[in-house]
């Protein structure tokens, strides 16, 4: 699904500003934490559910974290030796 | 301009005095910001050189190609990512027990051989085929690496290359359980405190999942806070006459334990145990490593193992082989690393936002490894080599008791004395450290002292058991994740067989799949605890040889993508480092099965063992055993070595017909989309 993720032309880089967290020095820690230890986004999927399907449902908390576990336990290693 | 210039050139300068002072020193000691200085300065000139021709003249990464994160971003698994951020998520990701036991082992030849593998091997080769795959998985939307054989060189690669993986992915299970057992045996403080690291975790699970959803940080703090009181608690627990002995077990009970603990997890819901446990220790991990660099810049220590020792003649306690090829089997991880190709292969090339991030997260990230690997090897050569020698060498071969591992090493030329080995153990709050093989303990002894002296002294004893902690953390973390996802390759390829066996959700499948994973690691890993010679005698070159091979495999894939891409002149990047290793490894697997030395070769070992039932120094059941053991892991080398060698061959064809243009040069990426982001 190539432009999926966004129309618009000449966007910012996303980064630890765009996915929810501008807010404080902690907040913005907190995230960078998250990503490191990939941990789940709930937020920042909510978001770009809604900046990119607007049409779309967002699903609860609850399914979105049963997708991450599948998705990230389901297949291929993701830790090495 | 000129000022940048001048600055490489220093950089270039204090690497080479620092590699002459390594290499020409000839005293007691040498301190270890030598070894860190030749280090860090290559792969600065590495970094900054090599990986800069492979970015744009071999790989040719292109800022205006908007990568799988931007095309197919869905706020899950294709995320863009800055890159520093996915710079520590792909570190935490590689970085596991590889680097910190394979350096420790291979410190039995002195430390300048590990060092100078670990460095050259890393700059030529380990983040050379990191950054490639990483690059090639990034132009096919997140290809895996079996995905990526199967397409560009054939439908039977990619199965070779699978079954390989899980054929591997058992082996590494079991050396590394091993490594724990060692670890934990007789030790009710150790023991202790990995028992809590279990409903820690499940309380972490219950915490994110049902009382705070969402929570994952909070929950994770919780989690290292309970943690680390736990370590405290163990010492109490050690030193209570009433509660020691419910947490002392010999080594087999351990490992029956550790073979249940792999089968329930497995079977568990991830969110309640394996989740949170994985994130309690990628939290642990790095924060235990940047604690650690900054310990050895603090202390500087002066290093006591010499540089090279007589071991290189194949005569060594830790394991036995000579200098090549062994040297280059046992450091695997930290010099180059075959595992790699699959993380690299995995979530990274899903959450790079430009394509020129590739380089420092493929490149520089294993340049990292590598780092963390050269740390261990300090670690473990700031150590008295005697004392290194008696946490190392297998109880056997000392011979049971204190007085007799110092007459033994004593014989070696190192002087130690009893009293040392006792204080030694009773600093740390053990009962002994004699033959705990398998570098846990002895890089826990170096870590120890190296936060002790920079930290806070007197607590030698606590910092011992936080490393002991955070390694056997980490290693059953790759368990259970590592037998969940042997589970699925299996249903995987059980599915093709009878198609109900390939269904993840049906449960006799899942429990029979987890029950043939961990009956296979489990196998091996009793095994090596039984194992006279010590387990990790046999397992660990075989875990080294089986990874050099998959790294093989992954240099194959990595040069057929260079001549798919027309730039067939630029071959010799992969094909250097994969003719070394294998000729490297497939030595080292002639050896281990076919060499006369008994030590070394399975074969004679089970001609030795046949011979001793015959005279009757060993009974006929564990004989039969023995001798069974011998061949299956005979077996299991040649399979590793067909299995390359049929690869290599199958790729060479390919390379062939491209070459003399009976097959079009032509890389199955995805097609070219101009990015939207602004540059």
């Amino acid at each position: 699904m190539p432009g999926d993720g966004g129309t618009a032309r000449q966007r910012r880089l996303p980064g630890a500003t765009e996915r929810g967290s501008s807010g404080s020095l902690v907040a913005r820690l907190a995230c960078v934490l998250r990503q490191v230890a990939g941990m789940p986004d709930y937020a920042g999927y909510a978001e770009h559910l809604r900046r990119c399907h607007p049409e779309a449902s967002v699903p609860s908390e609850s399914d979105y974290y049963a997708v991450y576990l599948r998705n990230r336990y389901g297949d291929g290693p993701t830790r090495c030796c | 301009m000129l000022l940048k210039r001048m600055g490489w050139l220093l950089v270039a300068l204090a690497a080479a005095v620092a590699w002459g002072v390594l290499a020409l020193h000839r005293g007691e000691t040498i301190n270890a910001a030598w070894l860190v200085l030749a280090a860090t300065g290559s792969y600065l000139i590495g970094y900054r050189f090599y990986s800069r021709f492979l970015a744009n003249r071999v790989l040719v990464l292109n800022d205006r190609r908007a990568t799988p994160a931007e095309r197919l971003a869905n706020g899950r698994d294709f995320v863009p990512t800055s890159r520093w951020v996915l710079f520590g998520h792909h570190f935490a990701a590689i970085a596991g027990a590889g680097p910190l036991v394979g350096p420790v082992l291979a410190a039995q030849f002195g430390y300048l051989p590990g060092t100078i593998w670990l460095v050259f091997g890393v700059i030529l080769g380990g983040a050379v085929q990191d950054f490639i795959i990483l690059f090639g998985s990034m132009r096919r939307d997140g290809k895996s690496l079996g995905q990526m054989a199967k397409e560009e060189t054939g439908p039977i690669t990619g199965l070779l290359a699978m079954v390989a993986v899980l054929a591997i992915m058992v082996i590494l299970l079991a050396v590394l359980a091993l490594v724990v057992v060692n670890a934990l045996k007789d030790s009710p403080w150790g023991v202790f405190t990995i028992l809590c690291t279990i409903p820690i975790a499940i309380l972490m699970g219950f915490w994110m999942k049902v009382w705070r959803p969402g929570r994952t940080l909070e929950a994770s703090a919780a989690g290292v806070a309970l943690l680390l009181v736990a370590l405290v608690g163990g010492r109490y627990v050690a030193a209570s006459a009433t509660l020691a002995p419910y947490f002392t077990y010999s080594g087999l009970t351990i490992a029956y334990g550790i073979i249940a603990y792999g089968f329930i997890a497995s079977v568990m819901p991830v969110w309640m145990l394996l989740c949170p446990r994985d994130y309690l220790s990628t939290f642990m991990k790095i924060g235990t490593i940047l604690l650690l660099a900054l310990g050895i810049v603090l202390v500087l220590p002066p290093l006591k193992l010499p540089a090279v020792t007589q071991f290189i003649d194949g005569t060594g306690p830790v394991f036995a082989g000579k200098l090549f090829p062994f040297a280059f089997i046992t450091i695997a991880c930290g010099a180059i690393s075959g595992f790699h190709a699959l993380v690299a292969s995995g979530t990274t090339p899903k959450m790079l936002i430009r394509e020129t991030d590739a380089r420092l997260i493929g490149y520089g990230g294993m340049l990292m490894e590598s780092f963390v690997a050269v740390m261990a090897l300090c670690a473990a050569a700031l150590l008295d080599p005697g004392i290194y020698f008696a946490i190392n060498a297998p109880l056997t071969t000392l011979g049971g008791n204190v007085h007799s591992a110092a007459e033994v090493i004593r014989g070696w030329g190192f002087t130690v004395t009893p009293e040392q080995i006792d204080g030694l153990a009773a600093s740390v709050g053990e009962k002994s450290l004699l033959g705990r093989t398998g570098g846990a303990p002895s890089l826990a002894v170096g870590m120890a002292h190296i936060f002790s002296s920079a930290f806070g002294q007197g607590l030698m004893a606590l910092w011992y058991h936080f490393a002991i902690m955070f390694e056997a953390l980490f290693i059953l973390t790759t368990v259970d994740t590592g037998t969940r996802v042997g589970r699925f390759m299996l249903q995987e390829l059980a599915g093709q067989i009878w198609r109900p066996l390939g269904r993840t959700s049906w449960y006799p499948s899942t429990v029979l799949a987890s029950a043939a994973v961990v009956g296979g690691w489990g196998y091996f890993l009793v095994q090596g605890v039984l194992d006279p010679l010590g387990g990790i005698n046999s397992l660990w070159p075989l875990f080294g040889i089986s990874n050099q091979l998959l790294a093989s495999v992954a240099l194959c894939v990595g040069t057929t993508l260079i001549i798919k891409s027309g730039k067939a002149r630029y071959v010799w990047v992969t094909m250097l480092p994969l003719a070394w290793l294998l000729a490297a490894t497939l030595t080292a697997g002639w050896q281990k099965v076919f060499a006369d030395d008994p030590r070394l070769g399975f074969l004679s070992h089970a001609s030795l063992v046949a011979e001793q039932v015959r005279t009757g120094v060993t009974g006929a059941a564990v004989g039969t055993r023995l001798i069974f053991n011998d061949r299956l892991d005979a077996v299991v080398t040649i399979t590793f070595m067909v299995i390359t060698v049929l690869v290599l061959l199958s790729s060479a064809r390919e390379w062939i017909l491209i070459l003399t243009r009976r097959k079009p040069a032509q890389a199955r990426e995805a097609p070219f989309v101009e990015t939207a982001y602004a540059g």
